[in-house]
């Protein structure tokens, strides 16, 4: 029944465009269409766990076919910590917005504990100018790094976790710029458990054809599950785009 | 848009049902009506450093009882009484560590010390030597932080057993972490930090850390219920494996769960409320056993 309504709701969307667009904002890093890009952005991040930190990141946007692209991006933090991901995308595109499912490889070293944690999701999305909502799951291992201590051979396994985002933008997607609130539970440096949501503003301004800059706010709260949410993390980050 | 309007009111409504719930406090999922752990944190080593920690004088071989979410309301309080008689008949039996969501309603603290005392017929200590407990979520609703601590005092502390023939002979460490809103914060680590590398050097046959919030997730375990923050889960668990914790015990799941990552044991315990099941941890020379109790 909830399934048959889901593709019910999808199809109502499809059915009312009046006109093709190809939104690109947020994480395909793209101006309007998909073209190949790199971003690169560096943020202050502060949470209670390792305090105050710096993060840097560079993202690659690769369409290499009108129906498939590739993102792939490294982090890096002040704090020991190394991320890498790489997101396959197959897309579709509809008279209004754009069905695409993500496959995210996310691999993060945690050198200061002396740990890695590895993230496999699959996801669906649909995008549209003011919209995108993306939903999927996500699995991830983890484990000691065997130069600590060999005998710790026990991997530890989450295999079920909800992936989700809900964007939402002030403006059409074509707009020289844009404003978007979005609640998640992952970001361009980890992917949280499902109850660990993560909140961000995100304003973009596209200088020209080839350059853009943004910036974003994201608030991390702890304990909101719990029903004694308060303040865990914050992060600011800027940077900017170039659109080959 | 008359819809929207529509899934709007509806939506609105239903937040304004659930803040009427006198068991879960709603609101507390944009701030939470206790002070968060930091305060928390800090009140409770006030609390320590004037008033000390506990050493209990033990066998060398001997019984803890362990259970959690208990979430007692004004109805349904019997399998917390079988469970303090079993503490009782058991002449192993040392003390009892509860991993926190002792209520469900609020306001409820005094009926949970009224059981307690009514089916152990003892004097509790101005220490609370025979019972120790983790604070949970639930136990922090609608503010009532204010009655756990006149009751508890603290809800970060740690404690030592050492042996009843030889006063001098250290047994096992025991400390208790505060997280009922799903993180410890940074002064508690920092804290829990100090003290392993202090303690894990005084010969402790056995540290066994407890708290309220389970470190790992999993698809068994409950979908919406919270964890730590990824970052904590490192920092904690790479603070566990480095000071040889034997065992982490935790609750909050409602399910039972057992993982062996880096060399500790993390059990999370089924909730007491469901089925009046308990833990029992064996503790000898050679090692923590646990077993899952089933009170049925």
């Amino acid at each position: 029944m909830m399934r048959k309504t889901v593709i019910l709701i999808l199809l109502c969307c499809l059915s009312i465009g009046v006109q093709a667009i190809n939104p690109r904002d947020s994480l395909s890093a793209g101006f309007g269409k998909p073209c190949y890009t790199l971003k690169i952005g560096a943020a202050y991040a502060y949470n209670r766990s390792l305090e105050s930190m710096g993060n840097f990141h560079v993202q690659t946007l690769l369409p290499f076919h009108s129906n498939i692209e590739m993102i792939a991006g490294i982090g890096l933090s002040t704090a020991n910590i190394y991320s890498g991901r790489i997101v396959i995308r197959p897309k579709v595109d509809f008279r209004v917005g754009e069905l695409y499912w993500d496959a995210i490889f996310d691999y993060r070293s945690i050198v200061r504990d002396n740990q890695w944690n590895c993230a496999m999701a699959l996801a669906m999305g649909y995008r549209m100018d003011y919209l995108n909502l993306q939903i999927g799951w996500c699995g991830r291992v983890m484990n000691f790094y065997p130069t600590y201590d060999a005998t710790l051979s026990a991997c530890e396994w989450e295999k079920f976790n909800l992936l989700y985002r809900l964007e939402i933008y002030c403006r059409p997607q074509r707009c020289r710029w844009n404003l978007m609130f979005c609640a998640t539970d992952y970001d361009d440096f980890v992917i949280e458990r499902m109850a660990q949501p993560l909140f961000l503003v995100n304003g973009r301004y596209d200088i020209d054809n080839h350059w853009r800059v943004e910036a974003e706010a994201e608030m991390k709260p702890t304990g909101m599950m719990h029903m004694n949410a308060t303040f865990y993390g914050a992060m600011f980050k800027v940077g900017f785009s170039y659109q080959f | 848009m008359k819809r929207i309007y529509l899934v709007i009111i509806a939506f609105v409504s239903f937040l304004s049902a659930c803040s009427f719930s006198d068991t879960r406090d709603i609101a507390g999922m944009l701030d939470g009506a206790s002070p968060e752990v930091e305060t928390r944190f800090r009140q409770s080593i006030q609390w320590n450093e004037t008033h000390g920690c506990v050493s209990l004088k033990v066998p060398e071989s001997y019984h803890v009882f362990v259970c959690a979410d208990s979430h007692i309301n004004s109805a349904s309080t019997t399998y917390l009484q079988r469970f303090f008689r079993a503490y009782r008949s058991d002449t192993l039996s040392q003390f009892i560590l509860h991993l926190g969501d002792l209520l469900q309603e609020p306001r409820t603290y005094n009926r949970f010390m009224d059981l307690y005392r009514t089916t152990y017929h003892e004097t509790i200590t101005k220490n609370c030597d025979t019972l120790f407990i983790a604070i949970g979520n639930h136990d922090l609703f609608f503010g009532q932080w204010k009655e756990y601590r006149a009751l508890f005092h603290t809800s970060v502390y740690w404690f030592e057993t050492v042996s009843q023939t030889e006063p001098n002979k250290r047994l096992d460490l025991y400390i208790c972490l505060d997280s009922g809103e799903g993180s410890l914060g940074k002064g508690q680590i920092e804290w829990l930090e100090e003290l392993l590398a202090q303690k894990s050097k005084e010969g402790y046959r056995h540290i066994i850390v407890f708290t309220h919030t389970p470190v790992f997730y999993h698809e068994r375990l409950q979908g919406l219920s919270a964890n730590y923050p990824l970052e904590e889960t490192t920092a904690l668990t790479a603070l566990m494996t480095r000071y040889g914790v034997s065992l982490f015990m935790s609750g909050h799941e409602h399910l039972a769960d057992e993982s062996l990552y880096g060399g500790v044991k993390y059990l999370t315990l089924e909730a007491q409320k469901t089925a009046g099941n308990y833990c029992l941890l064996q503790v000898e020379n050679c090692g923590v056993t646990t077993s899952l109790i089933n009170a049925q």
